[in-house]
Protein backbone atom coordinates (compact mmCIF):
# COMPACT_ATOMS: atom_id res chain seq x y z
CA UNK A 1 0.00 0.00 0.00
CA UNK A 2 1.11 3.32 -0.51
CA UNK A 3 2.26 5.38 2.14
CA UNK A 4 0.42 8.46 3.12
CA UNK A 5 1.38 12.02 2.68
CA UNK A 6 2.34 12.08 6.32
CA UNK A 7 4.39 9.01 6.18
CA UNK A 8 6.29 10.32 3.12
CA UNK A 9 6.69 14.10 4.98
CA UNK A 10 8.29 11.58 8.46
CA UNK A 11 10.67 9.70 5.71
CA UNK A 12 11.52 12.92 3.85
CA UNK A 13 13.36 14.07 7.01
CA UNK A 14 16.14 11.89 6.07
CA UNK A 15 17.00 13.94 2.87
CA UNK A 16 19.21 17.12 3.53
CA UNK A 17 16.87 20.58 2.65
CA UNK A 18 17.39 21.88 -0.25
CA UNK A 19 20.31 24.17 -1.54
CA UNK A 20 18.55 27.26 -2.88
CA UNK A 21 22.16 28.87 -2.76
CA UNK A 22 22.79 26.57 -5.85
CA UNK A 23 19.68 27.74 -7.56
CA UNK A 24 20.54 31.22 -6.67
CA UNK A 25 24.17 31.01 -8.48
CA UNK A 26 22.20 29.87 -11.51
CA UNK A 27 20.04 32.90 -11.62
CA UNK A 28 22.59 35.11 -10.69
CA UNK A 29 25.50 34.58 -13.02
CA UNK A 30 22.87 35.05 -15.88
CA UNK A 31 23.89 38.77 -15.34
CA UNK A 32 26.98 39.62 -16.82
CA UNK A 33 27.46 42.67 -14.58
CA UNK A 34 26.28 40.40 -11.53
CA UNK A 35 27.88 42.19 -8.06
CA UNK A 36 30.58 40.38 -7.17
CA UNK A 37 29.65 40.76 -3.31
CA UNK A 38 26.26 39.30 -4.36
CA UNK A 39 27.81 36.26 -5.45
CA UNK A 40 30.53 36.16 -2.65
CA UNK A 41 27.88 36.19 -0.07
CA UNK A 42 25.50 33.79 -1.53
CA UNK A 43 28.61 31.01 -1.04
CA UNK A 44 29.28 31.79 2.11
CA UNK A 45 25.97 31.55 3.37
CA UNK A 46 26.00 28.04 2.32
CA UNK A 47 28.82 25.66 4.03
CA UNK A 48 28.85 22.84 1.95
CA UNK A 49 29.38 25.01 -1.54
CA UNK A 50 31.93 26.94 0.78
CA UNK A 51 33.99 23.46 1.57
CA UNK A 52 33.67 22.49 -2.12
CA UNK A 53 35.05 25.74 -3.45
CA UNK A 54 37.69 25.58 -1.15
CA UNK A 55 38.59 22.16 -1.83
CA UNK A 56 38.30 22.73 -5.79
CA UNK A 57 41.05 25.78 -5.39
CA UNK A 58 43.55 24.39 -3.10
CA UNK A 59 43.56 20.54 -5.10
CA UNK A 60 47.17 19.42 -5.96
CA UNK A 61 46.00 20.36 -10.08
CA UNK A 62 45.72 23.97 -9.48
CA UNK A 63 49.05 24.72 -7.90
CA UNK A 64 48.58 27.71 -5.74
CA UNK A 65 51.34 29.02 -3.63
CA UNK A 66 49.49 29.76 -0.30
CA UNK A 67 46.40 27.61 1.10
CA UNK A 68 43.35 29.23 0.61
CA UNK A 69 40.70 29.40 3.81
CA UNK A 70 37.79 31.71 2.79
CA UNK A 71 36.24 32.82 -0.17
CA UNK A 72 36.96 36.58 0.01
CA UNK A 73 40.57 35.35 -0.08
CA UNK A 74 39.71 33.21 -3.03
CA UNK A 75 38.34 35.83 -4.98
CA UNK A 76 41.00 38.29 -4.07
CA UNK A 77 43.55 35.80 -5.22
CA UNK A 78 41.86 34.04 -8.06
CA UNK A 79 40.29 37.04 -9.22
CA UNK A 80 35.83 36.98 -9.47
CA UNK A 81 35.74 35.59 -12.92
CA UNK A 82 37.40 32.16 -11.89
CA UNK A 83 35.26 32.22 -8.77
CA UNK A 84 31.99 32.24 -10.78
CA UNK A 85 32.70 29.31 -13.07
CA UNK A 86 33.94 26.96 -10.68
CA UNK A 87 30.86 27.74 -8.45
CA UNK A 88 28.99 27.35 -11.53
CA UNK A 89 30.23 23.81 -12.08
CA UNK A 90 29.54 23.04 -8.14
CA UNK A 91 25.94 24.98 -8.15
CA UNK A 92 23.87 22.19 -10.66
CA UNK A 93 25.63 19.36 -8.98
CA UNK A 94 24.89 20.70 -4.95
CA UNK A 95 21.50 20.77 -6.60
CA UNK A 96 21.81 16.99 -6.84
CA UNK A 97 23.41 15.48 -4.63
CA UNK A 98 25.32 17.27 -2.01
CA UNK A 99 28.02 14.53 -1.72
CA UNK A 100 30.50 15.62 -4.20
CA UNK A 101 31.74 11.67 -5.36
CA UNK A 102 28.23 10.63 -5.76
CA UNK A 103 27.48 6.66 -5.27
CA UNK A 104 28.20 5.06 -8.59
CA UNK A 105 24.26 3.70 -8.73
CA UNK A 106 23.66 7.49 -8.94
CA UNK A 107 25.98 8.90 -11.54
CA UNK A 108 23.50 7.41 -14.70
CA UNK A 109 20.78 9.53 -13.26
CA UNK A 110 22.77 12.70 -12.52
CA UNK A 111 24.10 12.48 -15.81
CA UNK A 112 20.32 12.28 -17.39
CA UNK A 113 19.32 15.27 -14.71
CA UNK A 114 21.99 17.31 -16.45
CA UNK A 115 21.33 16.36 -20.01
CA UNK A 116 18.13 17.29 -19.08
CA UNK A 117 18.53 20.18 -17.60
CA UNK A 118 20.94 22.03 -20.54
CA UNK A 119 17.89 20.29 -23.20
CA UNK A 120 15.49 22.07 -21.17
CA UNK A 121 17.31 25.40 -21.51
CA UNK A 122 18.27 25.16 -24.79
CA UNK A 123 14.63 24.46 -25.91
CA UNK A 124 13.51 27.10 -23.74
CA UNK A 125 16.01 29.71 -25.42
CA UNK A 126 14.63 28.21 -29.04
CA UNK A 127 11.40 29.22 -27.69
CA UNK A 128 12.35 32.87 -27.42
CA UNK A 129 11.68 32.97 -23.52
CA UNK A 130 14.07 35.32 -21.27
CA UNK A 131 16.85 33.90 -19.95
CA UNK A 132 15.24 33.64 -16.27
CA UNK A 133 12.90 31.35 -17.87
CA UNK A 134 15.38 29.37 -19.08
CA UNK A 135 17.44 28.76 -16.29
CA UNK A 136 14.22 27.65 -14.52
CA UNK A 137 14.21 25.46 -17.08
CA UNK A 138 17.19 24.30 -16.60
CA UNK A 139 16.70 23.84 -12.85
CA UNK A 140 13.69 21.88 -13.28
CA UNK A 141 14.84 19.61 -15.95
CA UNK A 142 17.94 19.02 -12.76
CA UNK A 143 15.04 18.61 -10.49
CA UNK A 144 12.84 16.96 -12.28
CA UNK A 145 13.46 13.33 -11.47
CA UNK A 146 14.98 14.17 -7.73
CA UNK A 147 12.33 12.14 -6.07
CA UNK A 148 14.37 9.06 -8.06
CA UNK A 149 17.67 10.37 -5.58
CA UNK A 150 15.31 11.02 -2.49
CA UNK A 151 13.98 7.63 -3.03
CA UNK A 152 17.60 5.67 -3.32
CA UNK A 153 18.24 8.06 -0.22
CA UNK A 154 15.74 6.58 1.73
CA UNK A 155 16.36 2.91 0.74
CA UNK A 156 19.93 2.66 -0.93
CA UNK A 157 19.72 -1.36 -1.71
CA UNK A 158 16.24 -1.81 -2.65
CA UNK A 159 15.77 1.33 -4.93
CA UNK A 160 19.19 1.14 -6.25
CA UNK A 161 18.69 -2.04 -7.66
CA UNK A 162 15.35 -0.96 -9.38
CA UNK A 163 17.58 1.92 -10.96
CA UNK A 164 19.89 -0.96 -11.94
CA UNK A 165 17.12 -1.73 -14.47
CA UNK A 166 15.62 1.85 -15.27
CA UNK A 167 16.83 1.19 -18.90
CA UNK A 168 15.13 -1.93 -19.16
CA UNK A 169 11.80 -1.12 -17.79
CA UNK A 170 9.09 1.30 -19.56
CA UNK A 171 8.40 4.31 -18.25
CA UNK A 172 4.44 3.63 -16.77
CA UNK A 173 5.74 0.16 -15.25
CA UNK A 174 8.26 1.85 -13.50
CA UNK A 175 6.19 3.45 -12.00
CA UNK A 176 4.30 0.27 -10.79
CA UNK A 177 7.53 -1.51 -10.03
CA UNK A 178 8.04 1.84 -7.85
CA UNK A 179 5.03 1.12 -6.09
CA UNK A 180 5.77 -2.52 -5.22
CA UNK A 181 9.18 -1.75 -4.15
CA UNK A 182 8.90 1.65 -1.84
CA UNK A 183 5.32 1.97 -1.79
CA UNK A 184 5.62 5.17 -2.97
CA UNK A 185 7.00 6.76 -6.88
CA UNK A 186 9.59 9.23 -7.58
CA UNK A 187 7.21 12.10 -8.90
CA UNK A 188 5.44 11.95 -5.90
CA UNK A 189 7.54 12.44 -3.14
CA UNK A 190 9.59 14.78 -5.81
CA UNK A 191 6.36 16.99 -5.81
CA UNK A 192 6.09 16.57 -1.94
CA UNK A 193 9.70 17.66 -1.98
CA UNK A 194 9.41 20.84 -3.95
CA UNK A 195 6.60 22.02 -2.50
CA UNK A 196 8.30 21.33 1.36
CA UNK A 197 11.35 23.36 -0.27
CA UNK A 198 9.54 26.21 -1.44
CA UNK A 199 10.35 26.16 -5.29
CA UNK A 200 8.38 27.93 -7.75
CA UNK A 201 5.26 26.26 -8.58
CA UNK A 202 6.33 25.09 -12.05
CA UNK A 203 9.24 23.78 -10.75
CA UNK A 204 7.08 21.46 -8.23
CA UNK A 205 4.45 20.96 -11.05
CA UNK A 206 7.44 19.42 -13.42
CA UNK A 207 8.87 17.32 -10.41
CA UNK A 208 5.50 15.53 -9.89
CA UNK A 209 3.79 15.89 -13.57
CA UNK A 210 7.09 15.56 -15.95
CA UNK A 211 5.34 11.95 -17.11
CA UNK A 212 1.81 13.65 -17.71
CA UNK A 213 1.56 15.21 -21.31
CA UNK A 214 -1.90 16.65 -20.81
CA UNK A 215 -0.73 18.54 -17.45
CA UNK A 216 2.80 19.76 -19.50
CA UNK A 217 1.22 21.03 -22.02
CA UNK A 218 0.16 23.71 -19.91
CA UNK A 219 3.02 26.15 -19.72
CA UNK A 220 6.38 26.27 -21.55
CA UNK A 221 8.32 25.35 -18.66
CA UNK A 222 6.43 21.71 -18.27
CA UNK A 223 6.84 21.45 -22.06
CA UNK A 224 10.48 21.76 -22.39
CA UNK A 225 10.97 19.54 -19.64
CA UNK A 226 8.60 16.89 -20.61
CA UNK A 227 10.48 17.04 -24.24
CA UNK A 228 13.80 17.12 -22.95
CA UNK A 229 13.57 14.30 -21.22
CA UNK A 230 12.68 12.11 -23.91
CA UNK A 231 15.27 13.74 -26.11
CA UNK A 232 17.62 13.10 -22.97
CA UNK A 233 16.52 9.58 -22.87
CA UNK A 234 17.10 8.97 -26.75
CA UNK A 235 20.78 10.51 -26.52
CA UNK A 236 21.60 8.43 -23.35
CA UNK A 237 20.40 5.44 -25.35
CA UNK A 238 22.69 6.02 -28.67
CA UNK A 239 25.67 6.96 -26.50
CA UNK A 240 25.62 4.03 -24.25
CA UNK A 241 24.02 1.78 -26.84
CA UNK A 242 21.77 0.75 -24.67
CA UNK A 243 18.11 -0.53 -25.51
CA UNK A 244 16.32 2.20 -26.07
CA UNK A 245 12.26 2.76 -24.94
CA UNK A 246 9.86 3.29 -27.65
CA UNK A 247 9.28 7.64 -26.56
CA UNK A 248 6.53 9.51 -28.20
CA UNK A 249 6.16 13.54 -28.55
CA UNK A 250 2.25 14.13 -28.22
CA UNK A 251 1.52 15.72 -31.68
CA UNK A 252 0.62 19.24 -29.23
CA UNK A 253 4.07 19.05 -28.23
CA UNK A 254 5.22 18.84 -31.64
CA UNK A 255 3.04 21.21 -32.23
CA UNK A 256 4.33 23.46 -30.30
CA UNK A 257 8.12 23.27 -30.96
CA UNK A 258 7.41 22.46 -34.46
CA UNK A 259 9.22 19.70 -34.56
CA UNK A 260 9.11 15.97 -34.06
CA UNK A 261 11.43 14.21 -31.58
CA UNK A 262 13.91 12.97 -33.93
CA UNK A 263 13.87 16.51 -35.35
CA UNK A 264 14.79 17.71 -32.20
CA UNK A 265 17.29 15.59 -30.72
CA UNK A 266 19.24 16.40 -34.21
CA UNK A 267 18.93 20.44 -33.48
CA UNK A 268 20.94 19.92 -30.05
CA UNK A 269 24.18 19.53 -32.11
CA UNK A 270 27.07 18.56 -30.53
CA UNK A 271 25.98 19.28 -26.44
CA UNK A 272 28.56 16.51 -25.30
CA UNK A 273 31.40 18.73 -24.30
CA UNK A 274 28.47 20.68 -22.16
CA UNK A 275 27.29 18.01 -20.20
CA UNK A 276 30.54 16.68 -19.70
CA UNK A 277 31.52 19.38 -17.98
CA UNK A 278 29.06 19.57 -16.00
CA UNK A 279 29.92 16.61 -15.25
CA UNK A 280 33.14 17.63 -14.27
CA UNK A 281 32.62 17.74 -10.51
CA UNK A 282 31.96 14.21 -10.41
CA UNK A 283 35.36 13.31 -11.59
CA UNK A 284 37.08 15.31 -8.90
CA UNK A 285 37.95 13.00 -5.96
CA UNK A 286 38.15 13.76 -2.01
CA UNK A 287 41.51 15.23 -2.46
CA UNK A 288 40.71 17.26 -4.96
CA UNK A 289 42.84 14.80 -7.67
CA UNK A 290 40.86 14.00 -10.91
CA UNK A 291 39.53 10.70 -12.03
CA UNK A 292 41.99 8.61 -13.73
CA UNK A 293 40.41 9.21 -16.92
CA UNK A 294 41.67 13.25 -16.47
CA UNK A 295 44.40 13.12 -15.36
CA UNK A 296 47.62 14.84 -16.69
CA UNK A 297 49.61 13.09 -19.54
CA UNK B 1 69.78 39.90 -21.03
CA UNK B 2 68.18 41.24 -23.91
CA UNK B 3 64.20 42.31 -24.25
CA UNK B 4 62.65 42.50 -27.49
CA UNK B 5 59.18 43.78 -27.90
CA UNK B 6 57.06 41.67 -30.88
CA UNK B 7 54.00 42.64 -30.03
CA UNK B 8 52.41 45.16 -27.94
CA UNK B 9 48.81 45.32 -28.86
CA UNK B 10 46.05 44.63 -26.48
CA UNK B 11 43.07 42.27 -27.35
CA UNK B 12 43.40 41.93 -31.14
CA UNK B 13 46.07 43.37 -33.43
CA UNK B 14 45.14 46.33 -35.04
CA UNK B 15 47.53 46.82 -38.28
CA UNK B 16 47.02 50.21 -40.23
CA UNK B 17 48.71 53.92 -40.83
CA UNK B 18 47.39 54.94 -36.53
CA UNK B 19 49.79 52.39 -35.02
CA UNK B 20 52.83 52.18 -37.32
CA UNK B 21 54.90 53.61 -34.72
CA UNK B 22 54.23 51.41 -31.90
CA UNK B 23 53.15 48.73 -33.69
CA UNK B 24 50.02 46.46 -33.81
CA UNK B 25 50.74 43.00 -33.07
CA UNK B 26 49.31 41.03 -29.77
CA UNK B 27 51.46 40.88 -26.89
CA UNK B 28 54.97 38.96 -27.47
CA UNK B 29 57.98 39.57 -25.49
CA UNK B 30 61.26 37.87 -26.86
CA UNK B 31 63.92 37.68 -23.91
CA UNK B 32 67.57 36.38 -24.65
CA UNK B 33 70.18 35.29 -21.55
CA UNK B 34 73.37 35.85 -21.73
CA UNK B 35 73.97 32.41 -23.47
CA UNK B 36 71.80 33.29 -26.10
CA UNK B 37 69.06 31.35 -24.68
CA UNK B 38 65.55 31.87 -26.32
CA UNK B 39 62.73 33.13 -23.70
CA UNK B 40 59.08 34.06 -25.45
CA UNK B 41 56.47 35.22 -22.98
CA UNK B 42 53.40 34.92 -24.73
CA UNK B 43 52.64 34.09 -28.48
CA UNK B 44 50.27 36.82 -29.58
CA UNK B 45 50.43 37.62 -33.26
CA UNK B 46 53.71 38.98 -32.80
CA UNK B 47 55.49 35.60 -32.53
CA UNK B 48 55.15 35.72 -35.92
CA UNK B 49 57.73 38.58 -36.50
CA UNK B 50 59.67 36.60 -33.85
CA UNK B 51 59.67 33.37 -35.61
CA UNK B 52 60.85 35.17 -39.33
CA UNK B 53 64.30 36.42 -37.70
CA UNK B 54 64.72 32.64 -36.26
CA UNK B 55 65.79 30.94 -39.72
CA UNK B 56 69.29 31.85 -39.46
CA UNK B 57 69.85 29.76 -35.97
CA UNK B 58 67.66 26.34 -36.53
CA UNK B 59 67.63 23.99 -35.01
CA UNK B 60 66.46 26.21 -31.74
CA UNK B 61 65.02 25.15 -28.07
CA UNK B 62 62.30 27.83 -27.30
CA UNK B 63 60.78 27.88 -23.77
CA UNK B 64 57.78 29.62 -24.26
CA UNK B 65 55.96 31.00 -21.07
CA UNK B 66 52.33 31.98 -21.48
CA UNK B 67 50.71 34.59 -19.10
CA UNK B 68 47.28 33.17 -19.83
CA UNK B 69 45.58 31.55 -23.06
CA UNK B 70 43.42 34.35 -23.90
CA UNK B 71 43.13 34.84 -27.29
CA UNK B 72 45.54 37.51 -27.84
CA UNK B 73 47.79 35.90 -26.36
CA UNK B 74 48.15 32.78 -28.04
CA UNK B 75 46.58 34.04 -31.44
CA UNK B 76 49.87 33.50 -33.23
CA UNK B 77 50.97 29.96 -31.92
CA UNK B 78 49.96 28.21 -35.04
CA UNK B 79 52.10 30.16 -36.59
CA UNK B 80 55.34 30.14 -34.77
CA UNK B 81 57.18 28.77 -37.61
CA UNK B 82 59.64 26.94 -35.69
CA UNK B 83 57.77 24.44 -34.60
CA UNK B 84 57.00 22.88 -37.99
CA UNK B 85 60.36 21.99 -38.25
CA UNK B 86 62.24 18.97 -37.15
CA UNK B 87 65.55 19.56 -34.79
CA UNK B 88 63.72 22.56 -33.02
CA UNK B 89 62.32 21.74 -29.35
CA UNK B 90 59.54 23.89 -28.10
CA UNK B 91 59.13 24.17 -24.75
CA UNK B 92 55.78 25.98 -23.78
CA UNK B 93 54.55 26.22 -19.74
CA UNK B 94 51.37 27.79 -18.83
CA UNK B 95 48.82 27.62 -16.36
CA UNK B 96 46.14 24.73 -15.38
CA UNK B 97 42.71 25.86 -16.25
CA UNK B 98 40.58 25.08 -12.77
CA UNK B 99 37.41 25.76 -14.38
CA UNK B 100 37.90 23.46 -17.45
CA UNK B 101 39.81 21.12 -15.28
CA UNK B 102 42.58 20.75 -18.71
CA UNK B 103 46.25 21.13 -18.38
CA UNK B 104 48.16 23.71 -20.48
CA UNK B 105 48.41 20.86 -23.41
CA UNK B 106 44.74 20.10 -23.16
CA UNK B 107 44.26 23.69 -23.69
CA UNK B 108 46.43 24.19 -26.38
CA UNK B 109 45.18 21.51 -28.42
CA UNK B 110 42.20 22.70 -29.09
CA UNK B 111 43.99 25.33 -31.08
CA UNK B 112 44.88 23.08 -33.49
CA UNK B 113 41.76 21.35 -33.85
CA UNK B 114 40.42 20.35 -37.71
CA UNK B 115 37.79 23.50 -37.67
CA UNK B 116 40.25 25.98 -36.81
CA UNK B 117 44.02 24.71 -38.15
CA UNK B 118 44.97 22.48 -40.61
CA UNK B 119 47.92 21.03 -38.83
CA UNK B 120 47.11 18.98 -35.83
CA UNK B 121 49.37 19.33 -32.38
CA UNK B 122 50.36 15.52 -33.06
CA UNK B 123 51.61 16.40 -36.34
CA UNK B 124 54.13 18.97 -35.07
CA UNK B 125 57.66 18.43 -36.62
CA UNK B 126 59.70 19.89 -33.35
CA UNK B 127 59.72 18.08 -30.12
CA UNK B 128 56.96 19.86 -28.68
CA UNK B 129 56.74 19.32 -24.33
CA UNK B 130 54.39 20.82 -22.29
CA UNK B 131 54.49 22.07 -18.65
CA UNK B 132 51.43 22.86 -16.68
CA UNK B 133 53.38 25.55 -14.26
CA UNK B 134 52.55 25.41 -10.27
CA UNK B 135 52.20 28.70 -8.99
CA UNK B 136 55.92 30.10 -7.74
CA UNK B 137 57.30 26.81 -9.59
CA UNK B 138 60.72 27.66 -11.26
CA UNK B 139 62.18 26.81 -14.56
CA UNK B 140 65.55 26.95 -15.24
CA UNK B 141 66.32 27.43 -18.97
CA UNK B 142 70.25 27.47 -19.24
CA UNK B 143 71.44 30.49 -17.25
CA UNK B 144 68.46 31.97 -17.20
CA UNK B 145 65.64 31.65 -14.34
CA UNK B 146 62.04 32.00 -14.74
CA UNK B 147 59.69 32.47 -12.22
CA UNK B 148 55.72 33.09 -11.84
CA UNK B 149 52.84 34.30 -9.26
CA UNK B 150 48.88 34.68 -9.83
CA UNK B 151 48.13 38.21 -11.30
CA UNK B 152 44.32 39.51 -11.30
CA UNK B 153 42.73 38.77 -14.41
CA UNK B 154 38.89 36.93 -15.15
CA UNK B 155 41.15 33.95 -15.70
CA UNK B 156 44.47 32.42 -14.06
CA UNK B 157 46.90 34.59 -15.43
CA UNK B 158 50.91 34.39 -14.39
CA UNK B 159 53.72 37.40 -14.30
CA UNK B 160 56.48 36.00 -14.84
CA UNK B 161 59.66 36.82 -13.27
CA UNK B 162 63.08 36.40 -15.61
CA UNK B 163 66.54 36.76 -14.03
CA UNK B 164 69.86 36.24 -15.42
CA UNK B 165 73.21 37.18 -14.14
CA UNK B 166 71.98 39.47 -11.56
CA UNK B 167 69.73 41.20 -13.92
CA UNK B 168 65.91 40.87 -14.39
CA UNK B 169 63.02 41.49 -16.11
CA UNK B 170 59.01 41.36 -14.62
CA UNK B 171 55.94 40.92 -17.30
CA UNK B 172 52.56 41.03 -15.75
CA UNK B 173 51.43 39.74 -18.14
CA UNK B 174 47.03 40.71 -18.31
CA UNK B 175 46.58 42.22 -14.40
CA UNK B 176 44.42 44.79 -13.47
CA UNK B 177 45.24 46.74 -10.24
CA UNK B 178 43.07 44.84 -6.81
CA UNK B 179 40.42 46.66 -5.58
CA UNK B 180 37.75 46.33 -2.55
CA UNK B 181 34.25 44.83 -4.20
CA UNK B 182 32.71 46.49 -0.96
CA UNK B 183 32.07 49.61 0.03
CA UNK B 184 33.87 51.11 3.17
CA UNK B 185 31.05 51.06 5.32
CA UNK B 186 29.85 47.41 4.37
CA UNK B 187 30.85 44.71 6.43
CA UNK B 188 33.16 42.88 4.39
CA UNK B 189 35.39 45.58 3.42
CA UNK B 190 37.97 45.22 6.33
CA UNK B 191 38.54 41.23 5.48
CA UNK B 192 38.72 41.89 2.00
CA UNK B 193 40.81 44.85 2.27
CA UNK B 194 43.20 42.70 4.12
CA UNK B 195 43.26 39.97 1.77
CA UNK B 196 43.77 42.77 -1.06
CA UNK B 197 46.68 44.09 0.86
CA UNK B 198 48.38 40.56 1.70
CA UNK B 199 48.37 40.16 -2.28
CA UNK B 200 49.35 43.18 -3.25
CA UNK B 201 52.30 42.82 -1.00
CA UNK B 202 52.96 39.44 -2.66
CA UNK B 203 52.99 40.87 -5.54
CA UNK B 204 55.05 43.63 -5.14
CA UNK B 205 57.69 41.93 -3.45
CA UNK B 206 57.88 39.44 -6.34
CA UNK B 207 58.79 41.77 -8.55
CA UNK B 208 60.68 44.21 -6.38
CA UNK B 209 63.90 45.62 -7.31
CA UNK B 210 63.90 44.51 -11.05
CA UNK B 211 65.58 46.58 -13.60
CA UNK B 212 62.55 46.47 -15.89
CA UNK B 213 59.00 45.60 -15.20
CA UNK B 214 56.51 45.38 -18.24
CA UNK B 215 53.25 46.14 -17.10
CA UNK B 216 49.66 45.67 -18.49
CA UNK B 217 48.53 49.33 -19.24
CA UNK B 218 45.59 49.80 -21.37
CA UNK B 219 43.69 51.85 -19.56
CA UNK B 220 43.95 55.64 -18.31
CA UNK B 221 42.48 56.79 -15.19
CA UNK B 222 39.22 58.50 -17.58
CA UNK B 223 39.15 54.99 -18.66
CA UNK B 224 38.95 52.90 -16.14
CA UNK B 225 35.86 53.37 -14.45
CA UNK B 226 33.60 51.44 -17.07
CA UNK B 227 36.27 48.90 -17.56
CA UNK B 228 36.20 48.08 -13.82
CA UNK B 229 36.49 44.45 -13.29
CA UNK B 230 37.96 43.37 -16.97
CA UNK B 231 41.33 42.85 -15.83
CA UNK B 232 43.36 45.42 -17.05
CA UNK B 233 45.29 48.22 -15.30
CA UNK B 234 46.22 51.92 -15.37
CA UNK B 235 48.73 53.91 -16.01
CA UNK B 236 48.30 55.39 -12.80
CA UNK B 237 48.30 52.48 -10.84
CA UNK B 238 51.24 51.02 -12.81
CA UNK B 239 53.54 53.96 -11.73
CA UNK B 240 52.93 53.59 -8.04
CA UNK B 241 52.82 49.60 -8.60
CA UNK B 242 56.63 50.61 -9.54
CA UNK B 243 57.36 52.72 -7.02
CA UNK B 244 56.25 50.56 -4.27
CA UNK B 245 58.11 47.51 -5.92
CA UNK B 246 61.76 49.78 -6.43
CA UNK B 247 61.85 48.69 -10.21
CA UNK B 248 64.30 50.85 -11.91
CA UNK B 249 62.17 51.35 -14.89
CA UNK B 250 58.61 50.60 -16.12
CA UNK B 251 57.09 49.96 -19.21
CA UNK B 252 53.37 50.42 -20.02
CA UNK B 253 52.39 47.43 -22.41
CA UNK B 254 48.89 46.07 -23.99
CA UNK B 255 48.15 49.37 -25.46
CA UNK B 256 44.38 49.83 -26.16
CA UNK B 257 43.58 48.87 -29.94
CA UNK B 258 40.92 51.82 -30.20
CA UNK B 259 44.16 53.93 -29.17
CA UNK B 260 45.99 55.61 -32.28
CA UNK B 261 50.06 56.08 -32.03
CA UNK B 262 49.31 60.16 -31.14
CA UNK B 263 46.73 59.41 -28.78
CA UNK B 264 49.33 57.05 -26.89
CA UNK B 265 51.63 59.62 -26.62
CA UNK B 266 48.68 62.10 -25.45
CA UNK B 267 47.45 59.71 -22.65
CA UNK B 268 50.98 59.02 -21.86
CA UNK B 269 52.74 62.25 -21.24
CA UNK B 270 49.51 63.09 -19.28
CA UNK B 271 49.86 60.20 -16.89
CA UNK B 272 53.89 61.24 -16.65
CA UNK B 273 53.04 64.82 -15.53
CA UNK B 274 49.90 63.65 -13.14
CA UNK B 275 51.94 61.32 -11.44
CA UNK B 276 55.13 63.98 -11.55
CA UNK B 277 57.62 61.22 -12.78
CA UNK B 278 59.93 63.61 -13.96
CA UNK B 279 60.47 64.39 -10.24
CA UNK B 280 59.56 60.24 -8.18
CA UNK B 281 60.41 58.60 -10.80
CA UNK B 282 60.68 55.84 -11.95
CA UNK B 283 61.98 56.29 -15.55
CA UNK B 284 58.62 55.07 -17.64
CA UNK B 285 58.76 54.35 -21.12
CA UNK B 286 56.31 53.19 -23.80
CA UNK B 287 56.92 49.77 -25.36
CA UNK B 288 57.37 49.81 -29.26
CA UNK B 289 57.68 47.01 -31.64
CA UNK B 290 60.75 45.98 -32.30
CA UNK B 291 62.44 47.84 -29.21
CA UNK B 292 65.26 46.23 -27.98
CA UNK B 293 66.70 46.89 -24.35
CA UNK B 294 69.59 45.52 -23.15
CA UNK B 295 70.50 44.84 -19.69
Amino acid sequence: MAYSETELFALMEAIPAFPHSGYRILQLTNDINCPPKELVRVIEQDPILTMHLLKLVNSEHFGLARKITAIKQAVVFLGINTIKNLALIIAPMELLTRDKVPPRSLTDILRHSLTTAIIARKLAQNLGCSENQATDCYVAGLLHDFGKIALYQLWPDKYGSLLGKLETIEAHSFVDRELQEVSTSHAAIGELLGRQWNLPDLIVQSMGGHHNPDLCATSPLLNCVFAANLIARKMDAIRSGRFSRKEILPSAMIQHFGKDLDSLTASMGLIADEIDHALLLTTIQEDGSMASSMKQP
Amino acid sequence: MKLTFRGVRGSIAVPGPNTLRYGGNTTCLEIRGDNNELIILDAGTGIYQLALTLFGELPIEAHLFLTHTHWDHIQGLPFFIPTFIPGNTIHIYGAFDPVGQKNIRQILARQFEYCYFPVREAELKATMRFTTLKERQTVQAGGVTISNILMNHPVLNFGYRIECNGKSIFFTGDHEQLYNIYAPEEDGWSEYQQYVNEKNKAITDFMHGVDLLVADTSYTIQDYPQKKGWGHSTFDANIDMARIAQVKSLYFTHHEPVRSDNDLERVYQEALERKKVAIHGPPCHLAREGLTIEL
